[in-house]
């Protein structure tokens, strides 16, 4: 068997867009902060085990920069201009979990697994195709956007000022993007992804305890944090 | 059998970029298409696997037929039931991100079950060692490795027909004779190869004859034999590349401590070590740099210029110090593929993003060198890919930096070209500027570069 790699440790992403849903909730429901924590360092974990260290670490800094940020109830005695600065980051804190759990998705799940996995659910082709190319567009073009990074540093654009940024980033990157869109779609058409016949999966994506293990104790903090609340 | 007949291909009514074509190819033969770049050789194998008429909306006259099926016709898929393609850049042609599914993909994609999958994979592995590549992130593989692994996926699909868009242009000569040996072997299995190629050495051994296409028509059509015996001198006129292997011809010793890499080391993912000690160049230099693909040839020419935030780097200039900062801000890079670094929305812009105080004149004169001066008030991306480069240069050239670096700048090019670029760069050299080329054609370092470094001489495994 060419096993293309080990998914012991990696949940299936059906797992994993259940879990990306079920958070989406919290942001219409707030957690207690204890669990907010415990599902960032469930997450931080679930990358560490996956070899991902740098992300893991991340999530974890990243997340506990956001939480220092004063609620909306504290927020209410601040002079207008800080108000609005620090509501932004506020809403960018309350997305940031389920944006956690999507960023873990996306670094962590191959194409291939992507489409057995919708096959698994009898998803149609016309759905499953453009949400795979998707997912195998995000890492050519975070490889491109640091080429472009890298020209521009060089040249000595000055990247202070956030929007004559985005400007001279937007030319390049819109660019590169099409071609990467276009020459993906070559590769797919080229390997007969169109072909409408029944497809055959080397590697069917199976169900492992680590799939409970996520699953589980994602559902039981965010229900159980709720059902506390009320 | 491969069967085109009076095939023309335009871009829009005016824009002609086939003409005429009529040409037939045996069951297991291997042709080669050569020609200028621009001349239609892309165009004839975007037409043979299908992809100009869905990807780039042309009109097509005349007929390609395979085995008595009109390819005009054909859906994409139908098409790549009997033709695999390889491209000329394999960074993105890929669809899996996994090498292994890569590999099956096609076969998952043709519905073939689990045993008869092995069987072919076993099969593969036979033929080609690949079992290296098996199991690893496309991202992590080098452009040889890549193209390899292409060239594999082709054979694994069972196709009778591969077509091959300048296989070769980002290989180091290593590769370029793994695909040699691999190209050998489809054709010893009855499969039928048609190439098109500027690096024609490589190809004496598995081609059968070679058409010579020029402005979209075929200007001659030559049997390996009357190929082989052609001039280097005919070669030129003809526009060609030679068909000898070029080795790379000594360096001359040339003197100049200008720039010092007191030392510069770096750790790689795999475990090597790059490193440099007390190694100097000159101003009014022109230095090569050579190496493997995958050496390590990228992050040295980051490491040189600033942009590099890991590993150790003390560089001396004239026995003071540069920082990262003063390196990049006495550096310019034309990078490999130009698109990354344009960014404003015309070519005089271009020109001034970046410095300050440049005058009018200085911006004319430049672009009048170039030949870009009528192009002034162009958006760069509207350019061709040639104009694109040299608009990248010229910014390079406004930026009047003492270092200058190009990364592959001649890749996937013709002779004519390949000796334009090589003319400019060499005009580039002043007394005060120190120019470094990162690149695998031999050619063209012989024809430009003072001196040549091999990047293998500073790495440790």
């Amino acid at each position: 068997m060419y096993c293309a790699q080990t998914y012991r440790l990696n949940p299936n992403p059906i797992t994993k867009f259940f879990v990306v849903g079920l958070l989406g909730f919290t942001v219409l429901h707030s957690l207690n902060n204890y669990l907010e924590w415990c599902i960032i360092l469930i997450i931080s974990i679930m990358y560490f085990i996956n070899g991902f260290k740098k992300e893991g670490i991340m999530n974890t800094v990243v997340f506990g920069i956001l939480f220092l940020i004063p609620n909306f109830k504290e927020l209410a005695n601040f002079p207008i201009i800080i108000k609005m600065i620090f509501s932004l980051l506020f809403v960018f804190r309350m997305f940031y979990i389920p944006y956690s759990a999507g960023k873990f998705l996306i670094v962590t799940s191959d194409v291939g697994s992507i489409v057995s996995s919708m096959d698994f659910l009898k998803i149609p082709n016309t759905i499953s195709i453009p949400i795979a190319v998707m997912f195998r567009f995000f890492p050519s073009f975070m490889e491109e956007r640091n080429n472009i990074r890298m020209a521009m540093k060089i040249r000595g654009i000055e990247t202070k000022n956030p929007i004559k940024y985005l400007e001279y980033v937007a030319v390049p990157l819109l660019i590169i993007s099409s071609n990467i869109a276009d020459d993906i779609s070559k590769a797919a058409e080229t390997k007969c992804i169109a072909n409408p016949i029944k497809k055959t999966r080397y590697i069917t994506v199976g169900i492992h305890m680590i799939d409970f293990i996520y699953a589980i104790s994602i559902t039981i903090i965010v229900i159980g944090g709720w059902i506390c609340l009320y | 059998m491969l069967i085109l007949d009076k095939f023309s291909l335009s871009y829009g009514k005016d824009n002609k970029v086939l003409n005429d074509i009529t040409l037939q190819v045996e069951n297991g033969e291997c042709v080669l298409l050569t020609g200028e770049s621009g001349s239609g050789k892309s165009s004839i194998i975007n037409s043979i696997n299908g992809l100009a008429f869905e990807y780039e909306n042309v009109i097509a006259t005349g007929n390609i037929k395979v085995n008595d099926k009109e390819i005009k016709n054909l859906e994409l898929y139908k098409i790549s039931l009997f033709i695999a393609s390889v491209f000329q850049n394999p960074k993105t042609h890929f669809f899996n991100v996994n090498t292994t599914m890569e590999l099956l993909f096609y076969l998952e994609n043709i519905g073939l079950d689990k045993e008869e999958m092995k069987l072919r994979m076993d099969n593969l592995l036979k033929i080609f060692p690949i079992n290296h590549l098996l199991g690893r992130s496309i991202f992590e593989l080098s452009g040889g490795e890549k193209q390899i692994l292409c060239v594999a996926s082709c054979y694994i699909s069972g196709c009778k027909i591969i077509v091959l868009d300048e296989p070769s242009s980002n290989l180091d000569c290593k590769y370029i004779d793994i695909l040699k040996d691999m190209l050998k072997i489809l054709k010893d299995r009855g499969i039928t190869l048609i190439i098109a190629e500027h690096r024609i050495y490589y190809l004496t051994d598995v081609v059968d004859r070679i058409f010579l296409i020029q402005s979209g028509t075929i200007n001659n059509i030559f049997t390996k034999n009357e190929f082989l015996s052609l001039t280097s001198k005919d070669l030129i006129e003809l526009g060609l590349r030679s068909t000898n292997k070029t080795i790379l011809e000594k360096n001359k010793n040339i003197c100049g401590k200008d720039l010092m890499i007191k030392k510069l080391i770096y750790n790689f993912k795999d475990k090597s070590l790059l490193k440099m000690e007390n190694v100097s160049f000159g101003l009014g230099n022109i230095y090569g740099i050579v190496g493997k693909n995958g050496c390590g040839k990228s992050t040295f020419l980051r490491m040189i210029t600033g942009l590099e935030e890991k590993g150790k780097c003390e560089i001396l200039f004239n026995e003071k110090t540069l920082g990262k900062k003063d390196r990049l801000k006495n550096s310019s890079l034309v990078m490999q593929d130009v698109n990354h670094q344009l960014f404003t929305d015309s070519v005089e812009e271009e020109m001034k993003l970046g410095i300050k105080e440049l005058k009018e004149d200085e911006v004319n004169k430049v672009l009048s060198k170039l030949k870009l001066i009528e192009l002034k008030d162009k958006h760069p991306m509207c350019l061709s890919g040639g104009q694109k480069q040299r608009v990248a240069i010229a910014s390079v050239l406004c930026k009047n930096s003492r270092f200058l670096f190009f990364d592959e700048p001649t890749s996937g090019m013709d002779y004519n070209n390949m000796i334009k670029i090589s003319k400019l760069i060499k005009k580039m050299k002043t007394e005060n500027n120190i120019i470094f080329i990162v690149s695998h054609d031999i050619e063209f370092l012989n024809e430009t570069a003072d001196q040549v470094f091999d990047l293998e001489c500073f790495k440790t495994y």
